[in-house]
């Protein structure tokens, strides 16, 4: 590639301290009970007990393996009519720590799927003095750290599969144990 | 100010704004739409249609697949053909694309086209379009990196480091403009449709744009052909380029 050869690069001297990314709360659970639920007037918990032949038959049906042994559900009524239900789940991957939730209608319906909290994980080799000392000059004395919030970050992010990977199983998790009640 | 994110477009979208929880739903529907209508995998959507058979015969399109094939047409021709979403094996070119009268869209031979390029950042200048339509003040959509932000303050931008893409660095922030970013961190990788070759790239190349669709084809073009200043000068656009040690360099126009 023609990169830093080309002549017609020039070094742009900001204050250039690298910092990790990257932490963001976006939603409450309550808050995306009514995001999902705009019409819902309250929500009781409907949690799931994952049995094993539930989690054999998970796996069986979409894939993908359960952890836990408890899905955290709520049910969304109106005027005590059930609307359907509200999952919240996790994917805690190698680079990732994502909570999202999943609103599903009484017709097994996905209504929407949010995210309640995005945190890409750090590797291991960001606490490692040698290879942050390539840094060394840029970060000043400012301390490493986790940056909170920052929405306008530039460049190709998380693929999001865990997550769709998620709300397929939490779809087939609806229709097995929460649909209808 | 709202923020949300949902899982789109094969990532994550996030659009904060200044404005109402109709204006943020509108926006990502607009969002949801462009990927409908231009990703392959969505048989009855725009692009698949293309594909399936605008070399029989022309397809009738979504104004904004038509608008998407318009920019498209306009960064190939401006950086003769650095950037092109005709996929090469086919020996096809964007100079095979006809777009016509009526939204209509003709292949002047059997090509398959990928918008992949593109369609992202076009989504997210919809997407800003939707929140200006609803009236917010303020704002920023991005999509897995393809980014805009709106209003009156000047707003922060980061960029990822390539090979530590856990690590940003800033670029300069700004009030209004779309940046773009490619690279092959995360597992993606840029080919250079001249030569067909990977380009492989070690460093990562951002393009500030006034439109993100413009921005996301033109760091295909630069990190293809070099920053010409000729072809920066055209779009409007800065090019910057960020080498794995983190350093940032700027080319412009």
């Amino acid at each position: 590639m023609r990169g830093i050869d080309s002549h017609l690069w020039v070094p742009v001297a900001l204050a250039c301290v690298p910092a990790p990314v990257q932490a963001t709360q976006y939603l409450t659970v309550e808050q995306a009970q009514h995001a999902l639920f705009p019409q819902a007037d309250s929500f009781a918990a409907a949690p799931v007990r994952l049995t094993p032949e539930l989690k054999g038959k998970l796996l069986a049906d979409t894939g993908v393996p359960t952890r836990g042994d408890q899905q955290r559900a709520w049910s969304a009524m109106r005027n005590g009519a059930l609307q359907g239900h509200v999952l919240v789940d996790e994917v805690i991957g190698k680079q990732e720590l994502i909570t999202y939730a999943v609103g599903i209608g009484s017709d097994g319906v996905v209504r929407g799927v949010e995210i309640l909290d995005y945190r890409e994980t750090h590797g291991g080799e960001i606490r490692d003095p040698r290879w942050l000392a390539q840094f060394a000059g840029k970060r000043g004395d400012a301390p490493l750290r986790l940056e909170q919030d920052i929405q306008n970050i530039s460049g190709a992010t998380l693929s999001c599969r865990h997550v769709t990977d998620g709300v397929r199983r939490l779809v087939a998790l609806h229709g097995l144990a929460l649909k209808g009640k | 100010m709202i923020s949300r994110a949902r899982p789109i477009l094969g990532t994550f979208v996030s659009i904060r704004a200044e404005a109402d929880e109709r204006a943020v739903a509108a926006a990502f529907s607009a969002i949801e739409q462009v990927h409908h209508l231009m990703n392959v995998h969505s048989s009855e959507g725009d692009l698949a249609r293309i594909n399936r058979s605008a070399h029989r015969r022309a397809v009738r399109v979504h104004p904004w697949t038509r608008r998407v094939l318009a920019i498209a047409r306009r960064v190939s021709e401006a950086s003769a053909g650095a950037f092109d979403v005709t996929l090469g094996r086919h020996r096809a070119s964007y100079s095979d694309i006809e777009l016509l009268d009526g939204n209509r869209v003709r292949l002047r031979r059997a090509a398959r086209l990928d918008l992949g390029g593109i369609a992202k950042g076009f989504a997210v200048d919809q997407a800003v379009e939707a929140l200006h339509r609803h009236k917010a003040r303020s704002g920023s959509v991005n999509a897995g990196g393809d980014l805009r932000v709106f209003g009156r303050n000047l707003q922060d931008l980061r960029v990822r480091v390539p090979r530590a893409p856990q690590l940003t660095i800033p670029l300069p922030p700004a009030r209004e403009g779309a940046f773009a970013t490619s690279s092959g961190y995360f597992g993606s990788t840029l080919a250079d449709p001249v030569s067909g070759r990977e380009a492989g790239i070690e460093e990562s190349i951002t393009i500030g744009a006034p439109s993100c669709a413009v921005a996301d084809a033109l760091t295909k073009a630069v990190a293809a052909a070099g920053p010409k200043p000729e072809l920066l000068r055209q779009f409007d656009a800065v090019a910057f380029l960020v080498d794995t040690n983190g350093t940032l360099y700027a080319a412009r126009a």
